[in-house]
């Protein structure tokens, strides 16, 4: 799709019309399946990938409305792909710390629910600590909206924003800043589990 | 393990969300090649950020990622191309010269190099026609002429969008643009034959204006033949700094 026409697509997108943006999505998975299904060997995977890069894609270009690249197409194939290659070389692997020998009880040694079980409460642990130290504006905006599901045109004035892209982009501020405090959180807290191949 | 830098953080922050440029994007995936400290890191903080995607959706979002998953289930349905009978010739010559092929290409894969993938994933990442510019300033119908055939192979219409430029003379101002989208719907048909002989004209002038990109849709045709000898002497020429492409092609010969 030519650049000027999909940032008319993407405005049209941000107002609520999205039959241009389906039509790009369809077609860019279309150019890019037979190419994320052989890196991955499988469809599904192709596919998972794909769509955790359109979510960002959609929240930077659409709702944050930031220039595009030259090359979409070849951004997104360049995200899904480093992304596979990344998660294929970290694999929650076996450790020499297994005193009891723990994992020879489990027919998959990476995964054993006690390590799993530790993982997960050391992120809702990164979590907690992140949110609370996150700004009121923060903590009222992830409760209002994510908990309780009010809009953002709804919160824009109770919470005294300028505008409607003023309270969009504080909800994006504040994603990032907490994706940055909880990898730092757990980078810091890194449990032995989890090691590079 | 080394703690992460912000400034690890910021890079991988930036590559996750689109703000590289072409260099910045090869030297981060240079990095990402050699070094599986970062690696892990760019695993890791990737999957957060799924996780907090997922966890701090509203439901208005959390509806518009089911119903995009829902359209890549639509598009799936419909993926079987219909069985359409050709009458022409040179189907039946590729069909012939596939089971020649086909012994040669057991040859190669035993040697563990599928350059079909390759050419898959430089086509999916590769440059791509662009006329942007033409669709808005030009008004002659000469450029209609080509746009109409452009805009048939974007609509999948390979076949159309062949008859519609066989009528399109020699002369035409925008000829070798349409011989471009020509090879580019043979190559969606598989006929990998036609689509290099379409670009014929321009490979035999080097400094033909679209040298580059007829030189790179080669040079994918040539892999998808399994002839990387004569794909990668198309892609040493244009890996000069001087062509659109220079960066994907130099890429593809890492890879060869």
């Amino acid at each position: 799709m030519i650049l000027n026409d999909l940032e008319h697509v993407l405005e049209a997108a941000a107002k609520g019309d999205e039959r241009g943006y389906r039509l790009f999505f369809t077609t860019l998975w279309r150019d890019l399946k037979p190419a994320l299904t052989r890196l991955t060997n499988s469809e599904q995977t192709g596919k998972d990938l794909f769509l955790s890069s359109m979510i960002t894609f959609w929240e930077v270009f659409v709702v944050q409305q930031k220039p595009l690249p030259n090359n979409v197409k070849g951004y997104v194939f360049a995200i899904c792909r480093n992304g596979w290659y990344a998660q294929k070389r970290w694999a929650p692997r076996e450790i020499s710390q297994d005193p009891f020998n723990m994992s020879e009880q489990f027919s998959d040694a990476g995964s054993y629910p006690f390590r799993e079980e530790e993982a997960r409460y050391q992120r809702q642990r990164a979590m907690a600590i992140a949110l609370e130290e996150a700004t009121e504006k923060c903590q009222c905006l992830f409760e209002q909206h994510i908990e309780r599901g009010i809009a953002l045109k709804d919160l824009e004035k109770p919470l005294g924003y300028p505008s409607y892209q003023a309270i969009v982009q504080a909800k994006y501020n504040c994603k990032k800043r907490l994706i940055a405090r909880v990898f730092q959180l757990l980078q810091k807290q890194k449990p032995v589990i989890l090691t590079a191949k | 393990m080394q703690e992460p830098t912000d400034q690890d953080m910021e890079l991988i922050r930036r590559f996750l969300e689109f703000e590289m440029t072409p260099e910045e994007l090869a030297a981060f995936e240079s990095r990402l090649e050699s070094d599986s400290v970062f690696a892990q890191l760019m695993a890791e903080y990737q999957e957060l950020q799924r996780t907090i995607h997922t966890n701090f959706s509203s439901p208005e979002e959390e509806q518009q990622r089911q119903k995009w998953a829902g359209w890549l289930e639509e598009k799936d349905t419909n993926t079987a191309k219909p069985i359409r009978p050709n009458q022409r010739w040179w189907l039946s010559a590729a069909a012939a010269a596939a089971v020649i092929l086909g012994l040669f290409v057991g040859y190669q894969s035993s040697l563990g190099v599928d350059y079909g993938a390759l050419a898959a994933e430089a086509r999916a990442q590769g440059p791509e026609l662009k006329y942007g510019a033409l669709r808005t300033t030009a008004s002659s119908t000469e450029a209609q002429a080509l746009l109409e055939g452009y805009d048939l192979l974007q609509a999948e219409q390979y076949e159309a969008c062949l008859a519609h430029f066989s009528s399109i003379s020699t002369v035409h101002p925008y000829y070798d643009d349409g011989l471009l989208v020509q090879s580019i719907a043979h190559q969606h048909l598989e006929q990998w034959e036609a689509a290099h002989n379409v670009l014929e004209p321009i490979l035999q002038q080097e400094n033909h204006p679209k040298f580059g990109m007829a030189a790179w849709q080669a040079s994918l045709i040539y892999l998808e033949k399994n002839q990387p000898e004569s794909a990668r002497k198309l892609l040493e020429k244009i890996a000069q700094p001087h062509y659109r492409m220079a960066v994907e092609a130099k890429q593809l010969l890492e890879q060869l």
